[in-house]
């Protein structure tokens, strides 16, 4: 459970510090525009990535279901971010594409070796 | 007013997508972890506890931490106490002939059926793991345990509640924002 939750704040952080670099007013509006945004699209896409992989019938490439996955969490934040921080469409996309393309790598290699640097909370 | 409208549409659109891909896979059931343990095996240590069933399983031991073996999906397990002046412990290596005529030909006793073993849950069920206690009597055939510990994963409820809470409060904000 710690793992999930982890994952959703340091998505919500780097996020942040993406939004942070594009939009330079505010940033504790860009904190709260980044727990919205990805508190909606984060633990969807976990839920739906997690319960693929219990999928043993399915035999869809994880790779490229990871990749889908990641393309409609950019789909659903572009109209959010314009919505919420008033950018033009092609800010937001850049926003998007840059903010989750980071939190991804990052998120990857750092959940990746967290429990190595943080084992007391992996048990 | 047209944002609020949007945001709902997209919101809408978005649990709308979980629910069909959700419906997608639900079909994918996995296995959870059950284990079986008989709670007063030291009570009788002049007995040995083998499991057995139907069809196709193996002849096993269980070990005095009274955890009871799991075997292939289908089987039926069932576990009998043998004295240990009788007990022939080749019968556990011995795949070749089914047991039951080794059974008649001694003082065998069924103390638990129907054990429970494997079981399969959708995987949006947060129960992951079992424990089943038996608490055993040598002159009674127990078809339930006496106890069982569920182990939940309540992460399904953190991957659902989180959007609907982070969706609500984006709402109110954008609301109090229009004012």
């Amino acid at each position: 459970m710690i793992e999930v939750i982890i994952t959703l704040l340091l998505t919500i952080l780097l996020e942040f510090g993406v939004y942070s670099i594009f939009i330079r007013k505010n940033y504790k509006k860009n904190l709260l525009y980044s727990m919205f945004i990805n508190g909606i699209t984060n633990p969807l896409a976990n839920m739906f990535w997690f319960l693929s992989m219990n999928l043993q019938t399915w035999q869809f490439p994880r790779g490229l279901l990871l990749i889908i996955i990641e393309v409609i969490v950019i789909l659903v934040e572009i109209p959010l971010i314009i919505l919420l921080t008033k950018q033009k469409l092609w800010k937001a996309i850049v926003i998007s594409i840059i903010a989750n393309i980071i939190s991804f790598i990052l998120g990857f290699f750092i959940i990746f070796l967290a429990p190595y640097f943080f084992p007391f909370f992996y048990g | 007013m047209k944002k609020i409208t949007l945001l709902i549409v997209l919101g809408i659109i978005i649990f709308s997508f979980a629910l069909v891909k959700a419906d997608l896979i639900t079909p994918g059931y996995s296995p959870i972890s059950i284990t079986n343990k008989i709670t007063n095996i030291n009570d009788f240590p002049d007995y040995v506890f083998i499991t057995w069933g139907m069809p196709m399983c193996r002849v096993q031991q269980v070990g005095r931490d009274g955890i009871i073996p799991g075997d292939y999906k289908f089987c039926q397990l069932s576990v009998y106490a043998i004295k240990k002046t009788e007990f022939d412990s080749s019968i556990l290596t011995n795949v070749d002939n089914e047991p039951v005529d080794y059974f008649r030909s001694i003082d065998s006793k069924k103390v638990i059926t129907n054990i429970n073993h494997y079981e399969e849950r959708v995987d949006s069920d947060p129960v992951r793991e079992v424990i089943y206690s038996y608490k055993i009597e040598l002159g009674k055939v127990q078809t339930e345990p006496n106890k069982a510990d569920v182990k939940r994963d309540f992460k399904i409820y953190f991957y659902i509640g989180v959007p609907i809470i982070a969706l609500i409060g984006l709402i109110i904000y954008l609301k109090k924002r229009k004012k």
